[in-house]
């Protein structure tokens, strides 16, 4: 759990860099700080948690450019924009990018610690969902074909003896699938295994009834 | 007759005949010739009373007295009197009181010296016309010596009164512009300087912030005596320090609030964008170009197609840009050559919905240090330049959604070009 509360720090400023650092470590969090986007780039991958704390105005690779490349390479981490006045248009073009937010300089510790804390909860929550996505991924993998069927039928809203006319197969029968792939899933009743596998398809963006394979 | 002794002498009567006949002869090819001057002299004459009929310019001829003795039918046009009226009149009739003492001390001077105190030529000052209104005029004179020793002169007077309106405009035009430079200048160095300090003052903040957080751990530590105890804290000890953290915190967001409000001073609050054709920035903007190019002896070549689509922009500003890159050029091209040196503007339609202005210049082009920096603010190759100039073009540009850029073209010089985003796709 704790590995999750760890703030990068982006920044050419070495002032600034320190400053943002003493506000995270006094919050409890685990910092590291780059002086360039190049640095913290090197180090990063998908699997990069936590939030970024990002001078969008930096002299070679500036922070709208680095919060482009971490996008294109899927690095999903809540990215904190830290902007002047004099930068606001960038600022909206960061959040159009999807930054976390952004924070107008001077701020004050409050704000800043409110705001990782804010980013560092959303990290968490992405990770948990994904591994629940994941969990339910893993599960719908272990169906057999014939429960994957019911499965997909059950998901239409059918019921046991709709399946059992599709399926040319005895009431009996159709109740043994059933209750083994409520086994399988995890679940304890019908609406939390629908939902369970419609938000998960939502998530990966797949139709939900795709056929086993 | 031309005859000599010589000639006379009885003995040679018979050559006498014959010298009679060629002398005949030579006195009528004179008189041809002196006909044929007659004839070259009237024509002249004729010549040159078409050229004073028909003269816009006022021509006038006076005497050492200052007396006018010729003037031309221009004069009723230009100062409301006939020629007619004006002979015999005093010149100075045709002018205000402080031309006239000028116009007197010049004429005694050069009558009594021989010599011109200052250029007859292109002289400016103010005519008088018979209603009584002054109007800017342009005269040149020269002096004639007559056979019998006196001075007549003849000057040509013309008004230009829409020359001078016209140069009063371009004076005013440059003087927006250089008000304009002056005020985006500021405002370059205000957001430079915006940057520059929120860097320093967001650490104070959060230091301070951080100090006072810490204290209060402290004495939250110190009073439920469950921590080492570092140092004696007392409560009131320590909301002093803290009140004087948070001011110090308080104070660095009041320079920041300073800052910002300079900025805003000098930024317009309300940016007027609107759907405009390149050709109408490009050609409201010329007359500055031009006006720059000829300062810096520079041709000026402008290529704009007029079939470009609009662009979304606040022309003034663009104008700007534009006008700032000629500038440049021109003072990029002062140690070349003249005729070489040659400016040019073009705008083309190119992909993405974008146009593309370039300005590009003949000169040494940019040393690739310079590329690299050429568009920050405070950066400056020139010991006259704060660097600002082109810092406000790009703030201009990627304000409009643009990018504006520099490089060296191979056959020499430079090109400076900046896109802008068609209207509709914006």
């Amino acid at each position: 759990m704790d590995k999750l509360r760890i703030v990068y720090i982006v920044d050419d400023d070495p002032a600034v860099r320190q400053a943002v650092s003493i506000v995270a470590r006094a919050i409890g969090v685990e910092v590291r700080a780059f002086a360039r986007a190049e640095d913290f780039l090197a180090g990063c991958d998908e699997a990069t948690t936590g939030c970024l704390v990002l001078d969008v105005r930096m002299p070679e690779t500036s922070g709208i450019e680095l919060q482009r490349t971490l996008n294109a390479a899927g690095v999903r981490i809540p990215i904190i924009m830290m902007s002047g006045h004099a930068d606001v248009r960038m600022a909206v073009e960061a959040m159009s990018q999807g930054a976390f937010t952004f924070l107008e300089k001077p701020f004050r510790m409050e704000e800043l610690s409110k705001t990782i804390e804010k980013a560092l909860a959303k990290s968490q929550a992405a990770i948990e969902s994904a591994r629940l996505r994941a969990d339910i991924r893993a599960r719908l993998d272990s169906l057999t074909h014939k429960e994957r069927e019911v499965l997909d039928l059950i998901l239409i809203g059918q019921t046991n003896r709709e399946m059992a006319q599709a399926l040319t197969l005895s009431l009996r029968a159709i109740e043994d699938r059933r209750s083994r792939v409520m086994k399988r899933m995890g679940m304890s009743s019908v609406v939390d295994l629908v939902s369970a596998v419609k938000s998960m398809a939502t998530a990966e963006d797949k139709v939900a009834m795709n056929p086993a394979e | 007759m031309v005859m000599t002794e010589t000639k006379t002498s009885v003995h040679t009567l018979e050559v006498d005949h014959a010298a009679l006949a060629s002398e005949n002869r030579r006195l009528k090819s004179e008189l041809t010739q002196l006909r044929a001057a007659d004839q070259f002299v009237r024509e002249r004459e004729k010549v040159l009373q078409i050229i004073l009929d028909s003269a816009t310019d006022v021509i006038v001829t006076i005497n050492e007295q200052s007396e006018i003795v010729h003037a031309n039918a221009a004069a009723y046009q230009t100062f409301g009197y006939s020629a007619a009226e004006l002979t015999g009149l005093p010149v100075t009739i045709l002018m205000p009181e402080i031309a006239k003492e000028r116009h007197r001390t010049d004429i005694s001077t050069f009558l009594r010296t021989g010599k011109q105190q200052r250029s007859w030529q292109g002289l400016r000052f103010n005519g008088l016309h018979r209603d009584g209104h002054e109007f800017p005029i342009e005269m040149s004179f020269g002096a004639m010596r007559r056979p019998d020793g006196t001075y007549r002169f003849t000057g040509i007077i013309r008004d230009i009164t829409k020359l001078v309106e016209a140069e009063e405009i371009k004076r005013q035009q440059l003087g927006e512009l250089a008000h304009r430079q002056r005020l985006l200048s500021v405002g370059e160095l205000a957001s430079g300087l915006a940057h520059e300090l929120n860097q320093p003052l967001l650490a104070i903040c959060l230091q301070a912030d951080a100090a006072a957080e810490r204290l209060k751990k402290m004495l939250g530590t110190d009073s439920s005596h469950t921590g080492p105890r570092v140092c004696e804290v007392d409560e009131a000890t320590t909301t002093k320090l803290q009140t004087s953290l948070s001011e110090i915190a308080n104070q660095a967001e009041r320079a920041s609030r300073v800052i910002r409000s300079v900025r805003s001073l000098v930024r317009r609050e309300e940016v007027s964008r609107t759907s405009v054709s390149l050709t109408k920035i490009v050609t409201d903007v010329l007359p500055i170009c031009e006006h720059c190019c000829d300062q810096g002896g520079s041709q000026l070549v402008v290529n704009v197609s007029r079939s470009l689509p609009d662009v979304i922009a606040e022309e003034t500003l663009i104008g700007q840009v534009i006008a700032n890159l000629v500038q440049n050029a021109v003072t990029a091209m002062k140690d070349i050559p003249r005729s070489n040196r040659q400016v040019q503007i073009s705008a083309d339609e190119i992909g993405d919905n974008q146009i593309q202005v370039t300005v590009s210049d003949a000169g040494e082009g940019l040393s690739t240090e310079t590329i690299d920096h050429l568009f920050e603010s405070f950066y400056t190759t020139r010991s006259d330049g704060l660097g600002l100039g082109l810092a406000i073009c790009r703030s201009i540009i990627e304000a409009h959604g643009g990018h504006i850029r520099a490089e060296n073209v191979p056959d020499g010089g430079a090109v400076f070009s900046f896109t802008l985003p068609v209207s509709g796709t914006v």
